[in-house]
């Protein structure tokens, strides 16, 4: 098959194939389904907690796989030294929440082990490596949870209000204040967060503000070394990387450095990961865990392809089956693809007409 | 090129006066024609109207960069998009209202008319308080004056229907006014079109 012919997903799955097992990922398969108990007891570190579950024979609760890194975690609980995976898999959750659930088809990897910095510049390194092969430009958002629970921390909380992740999120300066204060978080700590979220700049002038703004929280000092240093050297690496404060994802889940890629064909993020030590741990199978999953829908202004066929085979009534089995044959050894028929389709295109 | 989801009607009108204002201008935008769409190279900007409840629909798919949104839209869809600025324009309030005199039964759920189902269920589920929502597209008052429910969670402007149908607000859930809302994916790449939209409307905002 020619390239041209294989569809979007394809293409961009044997890319990074190719990429990830370069960097030495081996490939990951797993089943449709898993025990409902794998999810049961990990609530909080599911995105959505809604899974299509159904029973089998002998009376076990089983559901759909809403998540991938559970089912790898879990297979990697031996503890020993370091896993590096990727897999290509369906997962099956709603579209938002509340939402219908749909099949996603999710290529990604993940790190489960003994995680240095190296393995989690590798990761972000192959996460921005990844968006390049999505096509066209693309930005990579970071950043860490530990900016946000150290401002929590301050604030004598484990985690800031919902109403104020909220603000966070939607980079509502406007309402901040007022949502500040109906949580009980003082006016000093809500104008030191529109400062931090106003900011623009370069990336070093942000982590900068940061420092500033929060020197009292070792969190958010460590969270500003990380962050300015995964910037610089991905940066030198070609690859088109911004930190983004508003990028708060959810700190029962993550625990690190967190990211997220945006291609400019699309109008959602196809790619999100991030560091997940919490869950690994839980499930004894090492030290820490980083990975991402890039969900790659064909993009929404990809020309539609010009032609569905490259040959119309165009057969008068009473041609001998084996004559136009024979031409359809030499026609595909030829490198083309045929559609042998009686009558021009109305609805399918082709490169050329021949007659037979 | 900038593309901007405007909502019918006369919020839509004055939000567009103001980016008129602020050097975005387009011909016949505001003409009573059936056009939808309207495009001015010049300033860089493509206007289409929609329906008000669908505008975060077209921000989230990033068919529009930014578009313009009261605050109960933008909660009750749970869009995922940025909100940029407050536009101070459009103002109302959330609130949950009743007949006068209303006295709460809490030894059953509360039953709640509303054309904001999310909202409602959030802002109960907050106080615990369990409920019955009951779905409706319209005439919301009418609801606790026939006895189809107890209560209603709507937006109150002036309070003159309530009033004129011996209702009054029990509570207040949040303020709202109008908010320009921007795609997440297109503020990566339309950033510098977008902050100069949002630096610009800032200065055509009316007072306080």
């Amino acid at each position: 098959m020619k390239p041209e012919q294989l569809s979007f997903e394809e293409r961009l799955y044997l890319s990074l194939k190719s990429l990830y097992e370069n960097f030495g990922y081996s490939p990951f398969k797993m089943r449709r389904f898993e025990e409902y108990s794998l999810y049961a007891d990990n609530l909080n570190f599911l995105r959505s907690r809604d899974v299509i579950t159904f029973g089998d024979r002998n009376g076990r609760l089983l559901a759909l796989k809403p998540d991938v890194t559970l089912s790898i975690v879990k297979n990697c609980s031996d503890g020993k030294g370091l896993k590096k995976v990727y897999y290509r898999e369906s997962v099956y959750r709603p579209d938002r929440p509340g939402g219908q659930f749909r099949e996603v088809n999710q290529i990604g990897l993940e790190c489960v082990g003994d995680v240095d910095d190296y393995v989690q510049l590798e990761v972000l390194y192959l996460a921005a490596q990844s968006m390049a092969a999505v096509g066209g430009k693309y930005v990579m958002d970071i950043s860490h949870t530990a900016v946000f629970g150290g401002i929590a921390a301050l604030c004598g909380r484990e985690r800031l209000p919902e109403d104020v992740e909220n603000c966070i999120s939607a980079r509502n300066l406007h309402d901040m204040y007022g949502v500040c204060a109906e949580c009980g978080i003082e006016r000093a700590i809500a104008e030191k967060l529109v400062a931090l979220l106003s900011c623009g700049g370069s990336d070093k002038q942000k982590v900068d503000l940061l420092r500033s703004l929060f020197s009292g929280s070792a969190d958010c000092m460590r969270a500003a070394d990380e962050l300015e240093a995964a910037s610089e050297s991905l940066r030198r690496q070609g690859a088109c990387v911004e930190i983004d404060f508003s990028l708060s994802d959810d700190p029962e889940y993550y625990n690190g450095v967190v990211f997220r890629g945006y291609g400019e064909n699309f109008a959602h993020a196809i790619l999100t990961g991030g560091r997940y030590d919490n869950l690994v741990k839980k499930f004894g199978a090492g030290n820490g865990g980083i990975g991402f999953a890039i969900c790659p829908d064909a993009p929404e202004n990809s020309a539609r392809r010009e032609h569905d066929f490259d040959v119309l085979l165009l057969c008068k009534e009473g041609t001998p089956a084996e004559s136009i089995l024979n031409r359809a044959r030499a026609i595909t050894e030829g490198g083309e693809s045929v559609y042998p028929a009686k009558a021009v389709p109305a609805d399918l295109k082709f490169r050329r007409v021949e007659r037979l | 090129m900038l593309n901007v989801a405007l909502p019918k009607g006369r919020l839509g009108e004055k939000v567009y006066k103001m980016l008129e204002k602020a050097g975005y201008a387009c011909e016949d935008v505001l003409k009573d024609t059936r056009k939808l769409v309207f495009t001015d190279e010049k300033n860089g900007v493509s206007y289409f109207w929609v329906k008000p409840s669908d505008v975060t629909v077209y921000v989230e798919h990033g068919v529009a960069d930014i578009g313009v949104a009261g605050r109960d839209t933008i909660l009750e869809s749970g869009a995922d998009v940025y909100e940029l600025l407050d536009l101070k324009t459009g103002k109302c309030r959330m609130c949950v209202a009743s007949v006068n005199g209303f006295r709460e039964d809490h030894s059953r759920p509360l039953r709640v008319a509303t054309k904001f189902a999310r909202i409602a269920e959030d802002y109960f589920a907050r106080r615990n308080r369990d409920i019955e929502v009951i779905k409706l597209y319209g005439s919301i008052e009418l609801a606790p004056v026939l006895g189809l429910s107890d209560v209603i969670v709507d937006i109150v402007e002036t309070g003159t229907t309530l009033r004129e149908n011996n209702m009054g607000v029990l509570e207040e859930i949040f303020p709202i006014s109008a908010r320009l809302i921007a795609n997440k994916a297109r503020c990566k790449f339309k950033k510098d079109e977008i902050e100069a939209c949002v630096a610009r409307l800032k200065k055509e905002l009316p007072d306080d």
